[in-house]
């Protein structure tokens, strides 16, 4: 794993239960080095930075977040996954147990079956736990298939077989002489109750308070584009600011484009930023760095989607940021509504799988018909594993695209790409923001109506100024970085390697580069090219420890 | 391709005195060693949010390297320059699809090269009309943006 000495290891690793000490040694060295905070014979614990070890226990217990976190936390566990979304460890003289943040927005896998010893070791990137397990290193296919088909792995599944994403609320553990045992029960998002007298001030209210208390921990910047989210946390960022307990740093907004076709967003992202009176930074991306932006996201999101590969100039300026980079992770999903069911009738599972699998949709054009089949296959039996349960829940269609995009694909972006940089917040996931926001009735969240009403207690501008989609007009006239020549050649040198190149279409690897260039202007087919992409980086990145890198799975040969 | 344009400063002059100043023609931008706008600040936004509604092109007049590392610069369709260390720097900034060779930048020779700048198929179809009807039956892009505002209370 290549450390780049002007890239932050913001990370954490270690061992929960008995094992090999000096794994740990190594996974650290390979996150860069990042310092012991303890090591027991129950456990052990590494982390540069957001570490907070509890106070007047007679564990050894530590909790730790990507988001700065208060100097003092209480010694529960329970709260501090609830309230601050932090990991914990604790472990005493006969067992071990890690719990993950209520809202699993951010990433620790756990090697559960590592073969040599009873603990789990556990890591915030994949490839520490991946270069040291030392048993049999396999790809995961299903979770393959999921990243073509969906944006990432879902149900806790990696790229690696036997290495798990710890899920919201879970668990872990590890009893002296015992194995290990995991449970996500009680996940408290989902029992929150609706109330017709719930109002969004509860929710603007919880939101203000989370950045004021980030405020007074540390300098915040913040990412704007031109939506709603984004506007409301500056808008709180800014008057946060000013205020009398903030570090007296000013604000500064970071824009760059999304590679859509159009400039809207950073223009409705200037006018905000100039209301506010906050500096604006807007960072286009180099066309010539698309190659390396795309390799820079892969590593940073451990190769297991590519949905922001456009954000990583912001990324790349905010390198060694003390300031928290505020990002509106959740925000469209519990607050704005967004993937909601239709009135078609159909079943309403059916319907979630088409709006996440909606990429599959012509994939016939990039991918080979068998190809086509085991992903849609693949990803639809671990799909409905998630949102069967979820079939009837008031906010069944939120909690399935959280549990199933935003979680495995889109969070990512802020705890794989940005979390790289500078520490990170996602304000919009915090728990009592949530619990705010899931109290008002569904039908209360459609077409994004509660955001209005949301900023508008902050700044009656902001609530009136119309948002980038809508100003944005149906045809969009910029080309596109990601279907120019250029990137068009590179992602086609990419997928046409062996073994992707037996993934595809018959006829597409020897086109030319105008139908490339095509296929990359429609947002369906471009999704599915970077998934392939990103396979293929991840299997060359992986070479001298894969097992096995053929594809004959993916196929249904296997 | 279309030979109409208009210089963002007179836009923002036209937006002043409730014209429709994009209405059909390609925004140009001076560069701001030539003292055109660097900052995304004032009714610079307001024009350009307008021309990128209506479809229109913007085009950034480079005449120095540092004229392309600006909010301003970020946010235009298209770059042209007359040297080529500035149209190296701006294709491997923007992209060889986005940058035209002219042979001045300077602002009265920009008819001589206006008709270069690409106009996708349905930007043509789309002035076509705006210019083809009568201006009392065009809605402004602005009056569409006053629309939504009010949409939204």
């Amino acid at each position: 794993m290549q450390v780049e000495r002007s890239r932050r290891a913001i990370g954490m690793c270690g061992r929960a239960g008995p094992g090999d000490a000096t794994r740990v040694d190594t996974m650290s060295e390979l996150l860069g080095g990042v310092r012991s905070l303890f090591e027991g014979t129950m456990g052990a614990l590494r982390a540069d930075a957001g570490a907070v070890r509890w106070p007047g226990t007679r564990r050894s217990a530590v909790s730790w977040s990507p988001t700065p976190l208060p100097a003092n936390l209480p010694p529960d566990a329970a709260a501090a996954a609830e309230h601050h979304d932090a990991f914990s460890l604790v472990t005493d003289p006969t067992s071990a147990r890690m719990y993950a943040g209520v809202s699993g927005a951010v990433p620790v896998y756990a090697d559960m079956d590592a073969g040599t010893s009873d603990g789990v070791f556990f890591c915030t990137r994949l490839e520490p736990l991946a270069r040291t397990r030392g048993a049999s290193l396999r790809p995961d296919w299903h979770a393959w298939a999921h990243i073509l088909a969906a944006g990432g792995p879902l149900e806790g599944r990696t790229t690696f077989a036997g290495i798990h994403r710890l899920q919201p609320w879970s668990r872990v553990s590890v009893e002296a002489g015992g194995r290990p045992a995991m449970t996500a029960s009680g996940w408290p998002w989902l029992e929150v109750a609706q109330s017709g007298s719930a109002s969004v001030d509860a929710v603007g209210d919880a939101l203000a308070h989370v950045i004021a208390e980030l405020s007074s921990r540390s300098a915040v910047a913040s990412l704007l584009s031109g939506g709603w989210d984004s506007r409301i946390l500056a808008a709180l960022a800014a008057r946060s600011a000013a205020s009398p307990g903030a570090t007296g740093d000013p604000l500064v907004a970071w824009t760059t484009s999304s590679d859509t076709g159009t400039v809207m967003e950073e223009l409705v992202a200037a006018k905000v930023a100039e209301h506010l009176g906050v500096r604006h930074r807007v960072l286009p991306p180099r066309h010539e760095a698309f190659a390396e932006d795309l390799d820079y996201f892969a590593r940073s999101a451990d190769y297991q989607t590519s949905f922001h590969v456009w954000l990583v100039p912001l990324a790349r300026a905010l390198v060694g940021s003390s300031a928290t980079v505020l990002d509106g992770l959740g925000g469209g999903l519990f607050v704005g509504g967004a993937f909601p069911d239709d009135e078609s009738g159909r079943p309403a599972v059916d319907q979630r799988f088409d709006r996440l699998a909606r990429y599959l949709k012509g994939a016939e054009e990039i991918l080979a018909p068998g190809v086509v089949a085991q992903v849609r296959e693949r990803t639809w039996a671990a799909f409905e594993q998630v949102a069967e349960p979820l079939a009837k829940h008031p906010f069944g269609s939120t909690f399935t695209a959280y549990l199933t995009r935003t979680l495995p694909g889109i969070s990512l972006a802020p705890y794989g790409l940005m979390a790289s940089s500078a520490p990170v917040a996602t304000p919009f996931v915090n728990n009592a923001v949530v619990t705010a926001a899931l109290a008002i009735p569904p039908e209360l969240h459609r077409a994004g109506r509660l955001y209005p009403q949301l900023i508008r207690r902050t700044d009656a501008y902001l609530a009136e100024l119309p948002t980038a989609a809508d100003l944005t007009p149906r045809e969009r006239q910029l080309p596109r970085r990601v279907s120019s020549e250029a990137a068009a050649r590179h992602l086609r040198d990419l997928v046409t390697r062996e073994p992707v190149r037996e993934l595809l279409a018959p006829g597409l690897a020897g086109a030319d580069i105008g139908v490339w260039r095509r296929h990359l202007d429609n947002t369906r087919h471009q999704h599915l090219i970077r998934g392939l992409a990103t396979l293929s980086l991840w299997l060359d990145h992986y070479a001298d420890v894969l097992s096995s890198a053929d594809v004959d799975e993916l196929m249904g040969r296997g | 391709m279309s030979d109409r344009y208009v210089l963002v400063e007179d836009a923002i002059a036209d937006r002043r005195e409730g014209r429709d100043p994009v209405a059909g023609a390609c925004v140009v931008v001076p560069g701001s060693a030539a003292g055109g706008p660097a900052e995304l600040v004032g009714a610079i936004v307001d024009v350009l949010i307008e021309a990128e509604r209506a479809g229109a092109a913007c085009v950034l007049l480079a005449g120095e390297k540092r004229d392309l590392d600006t909010a301003v610069a970020a946010v235009c369709r298209y770059v042209v320059a007359d040297r080529p260390e500035v149209l190296e720097e701006a294709r491997q900034l923007f992209g060889p699809d986005r940058v035209q060779q002219v042979e001045s930048v300077a602002v009265d020779q920009i008819r001589s090269w206006i008709r270069q700048i690409p106009v996708s198929s349905a930007e043509s179809v789309r002035l076509r009309r705006r210019v083809g009807a009568v201006a009392g039956q065009l809605k402004s892009a602005r009056s569409i943006y006053g629309r939504m505002r009010r949409r939204r209370t």
